[in-house]
C-alpha cells in the first residue's frame, strides 16, 4: 500500500523523484479517507508549488479538500486524465492517479519527507485513533 | 457562506473555539456545490422570484435554502475527538443531528451500510449515488433531479421513512473542517425543481415524483408545522447529548465579522466565484 521507492508527507501526499523532477499524488490512505473522488481541480503547467501550500483541490462524495505541496517547484506536467476520470485517484493512487510533475526548486526539501516505513507507522496511529466510534 | 468560511478560517487557526452555528436566510437562496456547473440553474426563474444564488465552499449539489434550519459545524482538524476521514467524520456529526431530531420525535435513521431500508427508492439511491454525485458535481448536466442534493443520500446522512431529511456537505481547509447542511422544515419539490434547468425530454411531473420518493421534510414526517426555534433547540441539545460536550451561546468574534465582510465582498458576493463553473461561459 505504500511503495518503498516513494517519499511521503504528513499531509498524505507521495513524491516520486526522478532526477530533478518529482511526480506527486495522494496516498492510498488519503484516498480511502476521502471516499469516492468525483472532481479534481488541477494546477496548470508553469504554476509554482510552494511546500506546505495547497496546489490542487479534490472533491470526494460530499467533501472538498485541499492537496498540499510536499515540495516546492514548477509544474511541468499535470495528469489531464483526472479531469474526466477523477476516480483514478481511488483506483490507482500511485500510478494512473498521479496529480502533477514538478521541477524541484529545492531538492533539500525531500529530506523533510518520510520513508515508506515512517509513513506506514504514522498512519497506523491515525487509523487506530479514527477507528474507534 | 461568507460567515461559515470566516468561522472555518478562525477555528482552523485555533483563534476561535469549535462552533455550531444555526441560521436561516434573509431571502430564499439556491446554493451550488463548490464544483457544480452553474448551467443547472434556471437564472431567469430565480430572478423572477427574487431568490439569490450562491456557491458553497463545500461539495455536493444544489440546495434551495428556504424553509429549513441551516446548521454549520466547524472543528479544528486536530481535534482529538474528531475521527479521521470524511465518512467517519460524517458519522460522528450525524450522531449529534440524529440525537437532536430524535428529541423532536422524528423516526430518523442514519443512511448507510447497516441502515434499515424502508423503501425501494433508497436502495436505488445507494446503487447510484456515487455515479450521480459524479455527474451532478462535475458536469452539472443531465436531469434536473440529478443536480439536486436531496435526490440521493450518502452514507451517514439522516433519513426518515427511507427519505433524506438532512442534506450535508463538507470542506476541509485552513486546518479546519466545515460541515454544513439543511434540515428541511418543508419541501416544495415543484418550486425547487423549477429553479433548475431541465433537458427537453425530462418530464417535470415525473421529476417531482422522483424527488418526492427520495426526500422529505419535518412537517411531512411529523404531520405538523415545526417552528425553526423548536428544531434549533433540539439540535443544540442533541449535540450536547450525543457528543458529551457543552455549548455556550456566542457571537462572531471581531475577526470573524471582518473576515466575513471581506469574503462576501471579494468571493461569495461576486459572479467570478458564483459562476466560476458554467459550461455556457466557455
Amino acid at each position: 500500500m505504500y511503495p518503498e521507492d516513494l517519499r511521503y508527507s504528513s499531509e498524505h501526499e507521495w513524491v516520486k523523484v526522478e532526477g530533478n523532477k518529482a511526480r506527486i499524488g495522494v496516498t492510498h490512505y488519503a484516498q480511502s479517507e476521502l471516499g469516492d473522488v468525483v472532481f479534481v481541480d488541477l494546477p496548470s503547467v508553469g504554476d509554482t508549488l510552494v511546500a506546505g501550500q495547497a496546489f490542487a483541490v479534490i472533491e470526494s462524495v460530499k467533501s472538498v479538500s485541499d492537496v498540499y505541496a510536499p515540495v516546492s517547484g514548477t509544474v511541468v506536467a499535470v495528469n489531464d486524465r483526472l479531469s474526466d476520470s477523477p476516480e483514478l485517484i481511488n483506483q490507482s493512487p500511485y500510478e494512473d492517479g498521479w496529480i502533477v510533475e514538478v521541477e524541484l526548486s529545492d531538492p533539500s526539501e525531500l529530506d523533510n519527507l518520510m520513508t515508506a516505513d515512517e509513513y506506514r507507522a504514522s498512519v497506523a496511529g491515525e487509523e487506530a485513533d479514527g477507528g474507534e466510534d | 457562506m461568507a460567515v461559515d468560511e470566516a468561522i472555518l478560517r478562525e477555528v482552523g487557526a485555533h483563534r476561535a473555539p469549535p462552533t455550531l452555528r444555526l441560521y436561516s436566510w434573509a431571502r430564499p437562496t439556491l446554493s451550488l456545490g463548490a464544483n457544480q456547473g452553474a448551467e443547472v440553474v434556471n437564472r431567469e426563474r430565480l430572478q423572477a422570484l427574487g431568490y439569490d444564488l450562491v456557491r458553497r465552499p463545500s461539495g455536493g449539489r444544489a440546495v434551495l435554502h428556504d424553509r429549513e434550519v441551516t446548521y454549520s459545524v466547524v472543528l479544528p482538524l486536530d481535534l482529538p475527538e474528531l475521527p479521521a476521514g470524511v465518512i467517519a467524520s460524517y458519522r460522528y456529526l450525524s450522531r449529534a443531528l440524529l440525537a437532536g431530531l430524535t428529541r423532536l420525535g422524528v423516526p430518523v435513521d442514519l443512511y448507510g451500510p447497516h441502515a434499515p431500508f424502508t423503501s425501494g427508492a433508497v436502495r436505488w439511491a445507494e446503487r447510484s449515488s456515487a455515479e450521480e454525485e459524479a455527474s451532478g458535481s462535475r458536469r452539472g448536466r443531465g436531469r434536473a433531479a440529478g443536480a439536486a442534493c436531496f435526490a440521493s443520500s450518502s452514507w451517514y446522512e439522516l433519513i426518515a421513512g427511507g427519505r433524506k431529511l438532512v442534506g450535508s456537505a463538507q470542506v476541509r481547509r485552513y486546518g479546519g473542517l466545515l460541515q454544513h447542511g439543511s434540515i428541511l422544515l418543508h419541501l416544495d419539490e415543484g418550486l425547487f425543481l423549477s429553479l433548475l434547468n431541465h433537458e427537453e425530454q425530462d418530464d417535470h411531473e415525473e421529476a417531482i415524483r422522483a424527488l418526492r420518493g427520495h426526500a422529505t421534510a419535518l412537517d411531512r414526517v411529523l404531520g405538523r408545522e415545526v417552528a425553526w426555534q423548536e428544531v434549533a433547540d433540539a439540535v443544540v441539545a442533541g449535540f450536547c447529548q450525543a457528543l458529551g460536550i457543552t455549548l455556550e451561546p456566542g457571537t462572531l468574534t471581531a475577526r470573524e465579522q471582518e473576515l466575513a465582510l471581506m469574503l462576501e465582498g471579494e468571493k461569495y458576493g461576486s459572479d467570478s466565484w458564483t459562476l466560476r463553473r458554467c459550461e455556457f461561459n466557455h
